[in-house]
């Protein structure tokens, strides 16, 4: 009897087995339906428009579009290509260079971010993006009063910049100013309520460097809650656990 | 003669034992993770496959009892509590050889359920099952099913198999952050991969239950870059040779799951990749799909190239895109296999390019001495032009183009010929043809503007007074602030006169 079991569940396996061998035919399907729809439907449509476009300039804007789409879906390897296209046929578009500078920190070539993300801010000093990446591609260099100057500068030029509130406020934290640290964190949370890493990384300033227990329970709790589904949730509850608090 | 037949006979019993106990494995089944937050799920998944394993011949099982306190510090360490290097080096003293872990997952009413059997000295992944299913008990009686053919050989060949090739270890999958779905995948993604790696590759593979602890200390969350850890130093001292990041994208109709190769000793990426899903179901495929590439990318793909160049701090460009400098003597770069076209550019030197074949993990040195220009040709049209001999002039310019090649040296040669056809020659269309070639090599943005005012003036030579308008339209509106588009101004004045 438990032969025949044992038969029957590798039958059912092989059958498992077989169908398995069908993935590459099951991501071509998909890939070939998304590649039909939404942003993939916008980003054929301009790369045919490319083709057909009738100077540099066009050429130029048209890859800059499809190099900001790739940079929302983060496929770095075709936000890369089409930037580089963009600020080949044009070089003087300051947001072909900013999504170069984002390309080539994405890829690891950081002082080719800094040269490309300088060249889009002097072609447009107060667009808050490059200065915002301008300061990651410092940060990255470990070149943290520089980078704290960028972020300091994008926020200014746009007060609703809530990622650069949250790295320069990791800093701050770095650099042991912790009152200006918390001060940006909560600047985050209030421009965007909905932002869990501002809750956490509250939480990690409070409990770590400025060892308010209290508070820490608090944002750790809030940062589970701006993120029902957090890949981290088993962790930070067990932090909260350990520093006293209900879950 | 009968004492001797029960001698024999105990003797023989007793190697027979022996043997097999040497093709058997010793196993136990940790708790399974629970991505459901369903306690139940995870008991029943355990028990499940310890009543179905516990007569097999092949395996001594050991019941997770037995190891209590190990289990209990495995969580510890799945919580960031305890160090992950404590759970190795254990097996003789609990006696098994090899753990079972595994999670339990659902995406879109698919259970996703994964089990992985992995050396407790070394948290090497040896087998590992991935399986969806429609409803619980069927995942795991697969499971199940497929671990009732696990016998010792195979775990030694696999081990075998897989000795000194690259260590692969995926750290993190992060979400999206931008705009919230309401869905999130990538803790479910990160164990269909962990365990798609284990079996599409014949690269080792650290379980990932080990490599996601090994950073999980209370660190700080940056947003838009990835933090500066230790995390390559962490895994390359664990002898993880790969580390796999990524992130998965949701759109209201479609997923994208972005992930990179990151190689722990010389902290460079060696590959980026990207797929889009419609149906979330289709994410188990992918995971296996992307195992594929990444054994491809680093088996027989991936080669590197060192390039030194004299003169130092050249700009490299393979095939046609810029790689980087030689700032620091040299240049490192990761290509995929093949031939790749190499090309190197310094100011006042003639510009190299060469064609070079890449064998993957394999690295390749290229040394180039980059010949200086010999600015003669350059000298004697310049010497030429003064004294008005025009035609030499411009053979001489032609010259010097050839020689140098794509290079800003070239450019200005080939915008002098142009100036020279055009005011001096009156040969219009070859004029035309000139300012044409010089755009065409995408100069600086100065000399783009100069060729443009030159092209648009050839035009008007040639009584197109269209062409040479838009031309100059194009000028003034997209480089108005060079000293071309000021001229070009006064050009436009006397059409809007006529």
């Amino acid at each position: 009897m438990k032969k025949i079991i044992l038969l029957l569940l590798i039958s059912f396996l092989t059958f498992s087995c077989n169908k398995k061998q069908d993935e590459s035919a099951i991501v071509n399907q998909e890939t070939n339906a998304a590649n039909r729809i939404g942003i993939n439907k916008e980003i054929n449509k301009l790369k045919e428009q490319l083709t057909k476009a009738p100077n540099d300039f066009e050429r130029a804007v048209t890859s800059n579009k499809i190099a900001e789409l790739e940079a929302l879906k983060g496929n770095v390897t075709s936000m890369f290509e089409y930037s580089q296209k963009a600020v080949k046929y044009q070089p003087n578009l300051y947001k072909s260079r900013y999504l170069l500078g984002k390309s080539y920190n994405e890829l690891g070539r950081y002082q080719d971010a800094i040269k490309e993300l300088e060249e889009s801010i002097q072609l447009k000093s107060d667009f808050a993006p490059a200065h915002f990446e301008l300061g990651n591609s410092l940060y990255k260099m470990y070149n943290y009063p520089k980078a704290i100057e960028e972020y300091l500068v994008a926020i200014k030029l746009d007060p609703t910049l809530y990622m650069a509130m949250n790295n320069v406020a990791l800093l701050y934290a770095e650099t042991r100013k912790h009152a200006e640290a918390e001060q940006f964190l909560k600047k985050a949370i209030e421009v965007k309520p909905d932002f869990a890493p501002a809750y956490k990384n509250l939480g990690i300033l409070y409990e770590t460097r400025l060892k308010n227990k209290q508070s820490a329970i608090e944002y750790y709790t809030r940062y589970l809650k701006a993120r029902p589904n957090a890949p981290d949730r088993k962790v930070v509850e067990s932090w909260i656990r350990v520093l006293g608090g209900a879950l | 003669m009968k004492k001797i037949i029960l001698t024999a006979i105990i003797i023989t019993a007793l190697f027979s034992i022996l043997i097999a106990q040497e093709d058997t494995i010793r196993v136990s089944i940790a708790p399974f993770d629970n991505t459901l937050a369903d306690q139940q799920l995870s008991l029943s998944a355990t028990s499940m496959l310890t009543q179905s394993l516990s007569n097999n011949t092949k395996m001594v099982l050991r019941k997770p009892e037995a190891i209590q306190n190990y289990i209990n510090l495995l969580e510890k360490v799945q919580l960031g509590i305890e160090d992950p290097n404590i759970l190795k080096g254990k097996g003789n003293a609990l006696q098994i050889d090899y753990l079972m872990v595994g999670t339990i997952g659902k995406i879109a009413d698919r259970y996703e359920l994964d089990a992985r059997l992995v050396d407790i000295n070394t948290w090497q992944i040896v087998s590992a099952y991935g399986v969806q299913a429609s409803s619980f008990n069927t995942g795991i009686e697969n499971i199940a099913a497929n671990l009732s053919l696990l016998n010792k050989n195979s775990i030694t060949q696999y081990q075998e198999a897989s000795k000194e090739k690259p260590t692969a270890g995926i750290h993190e999958f992060r979400e999206y952050y931008e705009n919230p779905p309401n869905a999130l995948y990538c803790a479910t993604f990160m164990e269909m991969l962990t365990s798609a790696l284990a079996n599409k590759t014949t690269n080792p593979t650290i379980e990932n239950k080990f490599t996601s602890r090994l950073l999980e200390e209370k660190s700080f969350e940056m947003t838009g870059i990835i933090e500066n850890s230790k995390a390559d130093h962490i895994f390359a001292i664990q002898g993880i040779t790969n580390r796999i990041i990524g992130d998965i994208r949701v759109f209201p109709d479609l997923i994208t799951v972005n992930y990179k190769i990151v190689n722990t000793g010389s902290q460079s990426i060696l590959f980026t990749g990207s797929i889009d899903v419609v149906n979330p179901t289709a994410l188990r495929a992918v995971s296996l799909h992307i195992a594929k590439i990444i054994d491809d990318a680093l088996n027989n793909k991936i080669g590197n190239l060192t390039i030194n160049t004299t003169p130092v701090d050249a700009e490299i460009y393979i095939d046609d895109t810029f790689a980087g400098t030689t700032k620091n003597k040299s240049l490192m770069v990761v290509l995929q296999r093949g031939t790749h076209t190499i090309t190197a550019k310094a100011e006042g030197f003639k510009a190299f390019t060469c064609q070079s074949n890449f064998e993957p993990r394999k690295t390749t040195e290229i040394i180039i001495k980059l010949e200086r220009i010999t600015e003669r040709y350059l000298q004697e049209a310049f010497v030429f032009e003064s004294q008005g001999k025009f035609d030499r002039a411009v053979e001489k310019y032609e010259q010097f183009v050839k020689e140098t090649g794509n290079t800003q040296e070239a450019n200005v040669a080939l915008y002098r010929m142009g100036h020279i056809l055009l005011n001096n020659l009156k040969d219009y269309n070859k004029a035309k043809d000139v300012f044409t070639s010089l755009l065409n090599n995408y100069p600086e943005a100065f000399i783009r503007a100069e060729g443009y005012f030159g092209l648009a003036q050839s035009y008007l030579a040639m009584g197109n007074k269209e062409q040479a308008k838009s031309t100059i339209n194009y000028l003034l509106e997209y480089y108005p602030e060079s000293n071309a588009a000021i001229e070009a101004k006064a050009i436009i004045k006397t059409f809007e006169a006529k």
